[in-house]
């Protein structure tokens, strides 16, 4: 008789729970899941929004065909390109955030300017920093020929930035390798700086603050105790105490790096100038919406979600790894 | 805490049930209402007004939010597309066709006295007739010319261009008209023309984008190269043109405002810009301007990529209702209300006099220049083997470093017509109608 009540009891309790959760698990079905299965099954076929192209599997010749695109590997550097800001961004978030955990008067003031910027419009933004990058009048260039001047040098040339393919591995414009000739700076390193300082406040930072929050202060006591050097407290008892955030901001970074770079091409440079802007997500948007090839599209979607996917996995065992020690 | 959540959830429901049953008071308007997707030019509401006087019995509900061609594409497969909506050139209508959304209105138009392969510009025609059938009817056609800035020309003691110059007169007189600073920096450009307009020149030399039918790209032929030669050359050899960033680093103001300007304050001597930048100039107290065509090569010819007409979807159930939008267009009153805004000019030339239309610059009166640069008129050529926009995707890497002067146009033309060509191979090898369109063509 009990067992038949708690046997109720837990039903009603599923019942009830899958009252509240179905709204949401509606949603990720329609809105999600539904679209993400049809994405995969699309990338094996010729899908296309012209109605004169016969619809037909393909099996996995999509798949087949990014391997020898040249576009695809070219627009795939960029995109690890772009990445390489994220440990330099990591770094100086962390900085801002020790910086906001010092107690003093009206850090809280402090705490709100730097994070105000996350809500500013993407567009805005990038229209912010178009102005900066121009190459005449621009306040970047201004800097760069006052610090110029004020050194005393002459000849030098200010970077065109935002219309320049050149690049400070001097890689090649039309195949993934090295031309003496593109070396210096352009578009690349713009839209670089940009994801840099764009990545340094906002919510990288706001997960370190309430990491440094949890640090136990006992620990930090005793290690002061013991004669330890701020840099020392910082490194031996802080630093560790931060491995699980870091590890979760460089997992989101990564993934985020990958699907990134569409909003700066859209409005910013069109992927240009020779496409040296245009990164894998655009690629996939130029794909299915320009020119309608969403069966390719979808297969390029999946095989970007393999790479983050390896990637993710690689940073998971190092991880634990680490946690492990 | 349970009743908490459960109490939120009812709420809601009750909200959402009354939204729903919550619908705007009915108005009285008996009129059918045709929802058309077009810009945001303001130009738009005054079109579809004077289309409302004239039939009384429809309403214009102008949507300028979902302009790109995948929303309409996909709205309108799903049901809830546009009646009307705008398309721009050739490779957008190519894209509605295929896709099932564009309505073949031929003979719904023959039917009302419209013929728009006789009755307008053949450059007019790429945005709506598709392999010979008629998709849409033509609202404007982009014309552009030469403007000069009077003043310039004064200060520099010149003479005013009076005729049609070829492209070393041309050449000659920009030199004449740009000006250098101590440093050797450029204050003023003789002229200005934006780089993509190689496209535009190309068909005075007989370039076209491809040639067997479609099979192979031309961008390596003669013409093409010829006029993105003379692109690199007025930038990087004569240096009297300005290149992109250059332009975009004198212009203090974006958006279309901002290039008129520099011909307005004299940064520009000579600017080739579109008839619709007079809406802008007209603004501008004391500025005297003078027109005169762009040089159209040895054929007398130039490609237009621009010309907007408008289309009925195919799937609306007020399809029949929305042709008189169409119809409305092929009107004098509607070609009038183009000419005087100078919105282009009117594709129905013909029907639309300037007569009667406030207009301020002398040269703009001229009905046979702007006449005779819309004859020259052509839509660019499309192919069946590939996609317009892959084209220009493989063309633009090229293009842009011959902008940028890394790339010299005899090598950037030939590395882009291999791969486009490459291009074409793939689609082909991939697509077994293509490949059976490739050989039925070889065929025939």
């Amino acid at each position: 008789m009990a067992a038949q009540k708690g046997k109720r009891e837990g039903f009603r309790q599923v019942l009830a729970a899958s009252v509240f959760i179905l709204p949401n698990i509606l949603g990720f079905a329609v809105f999600t899941a539904g679209p993400v299965l049809y994405s995969f099954v699309m990338s094996f076929t010729n899908e296309s929004v012209l109605r004169t192209v016969p619809f037909r599997f393909v099996g996995f010749e999509n798949y087949l065909s990014i391997l020898g695109d040249k576009t695809f590997w070219l627009y795939f550097v960029n995109t690890v390109y772009f990445m390489l800001g994220i440990p330099v961004s990591i770094l100086l978030s962390l900085g801002l955030a020790v910086l906001l955990n010092q107690k003093l008067k009206g850090i809280l003031a402090f705490r709100t300017l730097l994070y105000l910027p996350t809500f500013v419009a993407g567009v805005a933004v990038l229209l912010l920093w178009k102005n900066l990058f121009n190459p005449e009048h621009g306040a970047i260039n201004a800097f760069l020929d006052w610090a110029g001047q004020s050194l005393g040098m002459s000849g030098y040339e200010l970077p065109r930035w935002l219309s320049s393919t050149k690049n400070i591995f001097g890689l090649d414009v039309e195949s993934v390798g090295f031309n003496p000739k593109q070396l210096g700076i352009g578009a690349r390193e713009a839209i670089l700086l940009m994801g840099l300082i764009g990545g340094m406040g906002g919510g990288n930072m706001l997960l370190y603050l309430a990491a440094l929050t949890n640090v136990p202060e006992e620990l930090l006591e005793a290690a002061q105790l013991d004669g330890a050097s701020p840099w020392k407290r910082f490194w031996k008892v802080t630093w560790p105490q931060l491995a699980p955030t870091t590890f979760l901001i460089v997992v989101l970074s990564v993934i985020g790096g990958f699907q990134g770079g569409f909003e700066s091409a859209r409005i910013l440079t069109g992927g240009g100038p020779s496409g040296t802007t245009t990164t894998l997500a655009y690629y996939i948007y130029q794909k299915a919406f320009q020119e309608y090839q969403i069966g390719y599209a979808s297969a390029v979607a999946w095989f970007l979600f393999a790479i983050i996917f390896t990637l993710t996995l690689i940073n998971w065992k190092i991880g634990a790894k680490q946690e492990a020690i | 805490m349970k009743w908490l959540f459960l109490g939120a959830i009812a709420a809601m429901c009750v909200a959402s049930v009354g939204m729903l049953r919550w619908t705007p008071e009915e108005t009285n308007d008996r009129r059918t209402p045709l929802v058309y997707v077009t810009g945001e030019n303001p130009l738009r509401r005054s079109q579809a007004a004077l289309f409302e006087s004239m039939y009384p019995q429809s309403r214009i509900v102008m949507d300028p939010a979902n302009g790109d061609a995948q929303k309409i594409v996909v709205q309108s497969l799903a049901g809830v597309g546009p009646d009307l909506f705008d398309n721009s050139g050739a490779s957008g209508l190519e894209a509605y066709v295929n896709s099932g959304i564009a309505w073949d209105v031929t003979d719904e138009l023959a039917r009302r006295g419209i013929d728009v392969t006789k009755q307008t510009f053949p450059g007019a025609q790429g945005s709506a007739v598709y392999k010979g059938r008629t998709y849409g009817v033509p609202m404007q056609m982009n014309v552009e010319a030469i403007f000069y800035n009077k003043d310039v020309f004064d200060e520099a003691g010149i003479p005013y261009p009076k005729e049609e110059l070829d492209w070393d007169e041309l050449i000659a007189l920009a030199k004449r008209l740009t000006v250098r600073d101590a440093r050797g920096r450029v204050t003023r450009y003789g002229f200005s023309i934006a780089p993509r307009e190689w496209l535009t020149m190309s068909a005075g030399f007989g370039g076209t984008l491809y040639k067997d039918g479609g099979r192979r790209s031309a961008v390596d032929g003669p013409g093409v190269r010829k006029s993105v030669q003379l692109i690199h050359d007025l930038i990087h050899v004569h240096k009297v043109c300005p290149s992109p960033s250059e332009a975009s680093s004198m212009a203090n103001v974006g958006g279309f405002s901002g290039s008129g300007r520099l011909l307005a304050t004299g940064k520009y001597a000579m600017e080739y810009a579109g008839r619709y930048n007079l809406l802008n100039w007209r603004e501008i107290p004391g500025l005297r301007l003078g027109i005169i065509p762009l040089p159209s090569g040895p054929l007398r010819r130039y490609t237009t990529m621009i010309s907007i007409s408008v289309l009925v979807n195919k799937l609306s159930p007020r399809r029949e209702q929305a042709l008189d939008y169409l119809t409305y267009l092929a009107s004098p009153e509607y070609g009038k209300l183009v000419q005087e805004a100078s919105d282009g000019v009117a594709p129905f030339f013909d029907k639309a006099s300037f007569a009667g239309v406030k207009i301020k610059y002398d040269d703009e009166v001229s009905l046979p220049l702007w006449k005779t640069i819309a004859e020259r008129t052509q839509p660019p050529d499309l192919s069946p083997y590939i996609a317009a926009e892959a084209t220009m995707r493989i063309w633009g890497r090229h293009f842009d470093q011959v902008v940028l002067g890394t790339k010299e146009p005899a090598k950037a033309t030939a590395d882009a017509a291999r791969e486009i060509d490459e291009q074409i191979r793939q689609n082909v090898e991939r697509e077994p109608y293509l490949r059976k369109l490739w050989n039925e063509g070889a065929k025939g």
